[in-house]
């Protein structure tokens, strides 16, 4: 597989290059123009220097004599050697005294010439006249006589290559401008000079970008991009496919913010690993407490009777008890238990609270019921020694509102204590009417040690019915915080006058879960119905 | 539930507003059994006027308060309102808990 440049080596790349070509271009550009102006400065300064120590040589004077006559003398000649070592020595193209006529300056007479020799120019002779037309020409020529200026000139890249020019006014005794210098000089040098200049600083340029770029890029290679690279893919593979993290972040040791990077990722990779870790115990934990709690409620719910019917060979009465816990174990209780074949025992509890310390006193408080009941003691016995029992190192402060009842079947006596605990409704198949069973409660068991507990007694009818329920029933709370309250209950069993047991519970559960709609049940909501056939 | 505090003297009242379900009655555990290790002797007015329902376990910490704070302290109940006297006399409650009323409400 070819390796692929990471991205990020890419836009460095692009960015270095990019901005090195820029600084290449810049400092090129700035050596050139310095560069051509030094070396134009410097042409001015000699051609002008070389123009004004030639100037020094002439007799301006003798000009109109020369041009008049056309004739050399002895001094003539002699300038014009000098003239012409001038020429010879400074390299010059041409060296030229002229007297050139306003207004336009384009008639000239030469009076002295000296040319290069071997060059292309031919020297023109003493007196020689011409028209030259040349607006750049004229107008320097007419600078210089007009305002005695010394004016240097570039023609760069003629057809006759490149020169440099520079004409010089020429005064006679009187101070009046009578003629023109011109020195003309070849800087075709120069030219070939820039143009190996720029070459040498391009080549030289890009040799030390070349080399930059590279000692750059290894470098930020080395230092930056492959350590946040190991740190993308270390992080790229933990977050896609999990599992444990490696040490191979903690080879990068980089004492700056990448080194500080990965190693804070390696910490991260680490520490989710523990949390994960930590999560499955914790989640573990929980399922097995939650286990554990399904098991205890199943225990709790295997200690209420639920066969039905409860007796099968007893056809004189009927009876069915149920519990539906608010959380998975509730504090609720109820119970029955044919003592003798003329006993029969009825108990609703309800404990304090919900959850496992309900379920666990509620467990505690069955068991003494039914122990006392099976003693044959009376329900004021019962209670009274349950009671005891329960105050004993009850230091929660949990109790239990109960309801216990004995009925004889002989006598239809129905004898009860209640604990606390809210009034059964009786139905009296007489008047065929529900009503509560009021009677005074005594203190909740577990309450208060040594309290008594009054027993009342009542004598039930055949085709009578008690019902018997826990405050979950009549504290059911609708999404607008009413209670279903008792007279909602009374209503409710109005509808169940021809029912038997299961479908009375069924019918008044019916009712409660219509009136709380779907708030969530917030009490262990237990029932009990029995009724004496006879 | 809301519990307004108002200590005056060693007289601590109590103002209880709301609903004492089972969460409520845990606090209201928690504020009643600061006291229950002062040795300085108060009397401890809960006015349950303003209480719509009280749960088993509200009594149950009304019960634990009783046994708790009586050595000490005066607990007294104030104008509780219907339903809250109701469930007092259902469970006995009012056997043991002081409960008073004011002649004009």
């Amino acid at each position: 597989m070819r390796k692929r440049l990471p991205v990020i080596t890419k836009k460095l790349l692009f960015t270095i290059i990019s901005s090195g070509v820029l600084l290449c271009t810049v400092v090129f550009i700035a050596g050139v123009l310095s560069f051509s102006r030094q070396f134009k400065t410097q042409y001015d300064s000699s051609i002008r220097a070389i123009g004004a120590a030639a100037r020094e040589c002439l007799s301006p004077n003798d000009f109109a004599t020369y041009i008049s006559t056309k004739q050399t003398d002895k001094k003539y000649d002699s300038i014009n050697t000098i003239l012409q070592d001038f020429v010879d020595k400074f390299e010059l193209n041409v060296l030229y005294i002229s007297s050139v006529l306003p207004p336009d300056y384009s008639h000239i007479t030469y009076i002295f010439n000296s040319v290069k020799k071997g060059g292309k120019w031919k020297p023109f002779p003493l007196g020689y006249e011409e028209d030259y037309f040349e607006p750049n020409y004229n107008a320097s020529t007419k600078r210089v006589f007009e305002n005695g200026e010394t004016i240097v000139r570039h023609t760069l890249k003629t057809r006759n290559g490149s020169h440099i020019t520079a004409q010089l006014p020429v005064k006679d005794s009187t101070g009046k401008i009578i003629a023109v210098l011109g020195v003309q000089k070849d800087i075709q040098e120069f030219v070939n000079a820039r143009h190996s200049f720029m070459l040498l600083v391009i080549i030289v340029e890009l040799i030390f970008a070349l080399i930059f770029t590279l000692i750059f890029t290894i470098d930020f290679n080395r230092r930056f991009i492959k350590p946040i690279i190991l740190v993308t893919k270390e992080a790229d593979h933990f977050a896609s496919y999990g599992g444990k993290p490696g040490d191979i972040l903690l080879s990068i040791k980089n004492q700056d913010e990448i080194g500080i990077l990965a190693h804070t990722v390696h910490q991260m990779e680490y520490d989710v690993c523990r949390n994960i870790e930590q999560l499955t115990q914790v989640t573990a934990e929980k399922e097995r407490i939650s286990t554990e709690l399904s098991l205890a409620a199943k225990i709790q719910m295997e200690m209420l009777p639920k066969e039905y019917p409860p007796f099968p060979e007893r056809k004189d009465f009927e009876l069915y008890g149920s519990m539906s816990p608010a959380k998975e174990v509730g504090g609720d209780l109820y119970d029955y238990l044919l003592l003798n074949d003329d006993h029969l025992l009825l108990v609703v509890g309800d404990v304090s609270g919900k959850g496992v310390s309900a379920a666990l006193f509620m467990a505690k408080c069955k068991v003494l019921l039914d122990l006392y009941a099976k003693l044959s003691l009376t329900p004021k016995q019962i209670f009274e020694r349950a009671n005891t029992q329960l105050c004993k190192g009850n230091d929660t402060g949990l109790f239990v509102t109960s309801w216990l009842g004995i009925f004889t079947f002989s006598t239809g006596e129905l004898s009860s204590v209640n604990a606390g605990h809210p009034y059964p409704v009786l139905y009296r198949k007489d008047d065929d009417s529900f009503s509560f069973l009021k009677e005074k409660p005594n203190l909740v068991l577990a309450g208060m040690d040594g309290i008594p507990y009054n027993e009342h007694k009542i004598t039930l009818q055949k085709g009578d019915k008690i019902f018997i329920y826990t405050d979950g029933v009549t504290e059911a709370t609708s999404s607008k915080l009413e209670l279903f309250g008792n007279q909602r209950l009374l209503t409710a069993m109005e509808k169940t006058k021809n029912m038997d047991a299961p479908k009375t519970l069924e019918t008044i559960r019916a009712q409660i879960d219509k009136f709380t709609e779907d708030t969530e049940q917030f009490d262990d909501i237990t029932m009990m119905s029995f009724e004496w056939r006879g | 539930m809301e519990i307004i505090e108002h200590v005056d003297g060693t007289v601590v009242n109590y103002t209880l507003k709301g609903r004492i379900d089972i969460n409520a009655s845990q606090s209201l555990d928690v504020e009643l059994s600061k006291y229950s290790g002062s040795p300085f002797s108060r009397t401890i007015i809960l006015d349950f006027s303003a209480v719509d329902y009280i749960s088993s376990a509200g009594i149950r910490v009304l019960l634990s308060a009783h046994k708790n704070l009586t050595k000490n302290h005066e607990l007294i109940i104030k104008n509780p309102s219907s339903f809250c006297q109701q469930v007092f006399t259902i469970t006995g409650a009012d056997i043991f808990l002081r409960i008073e009323n004011d002649i004009y409400k």
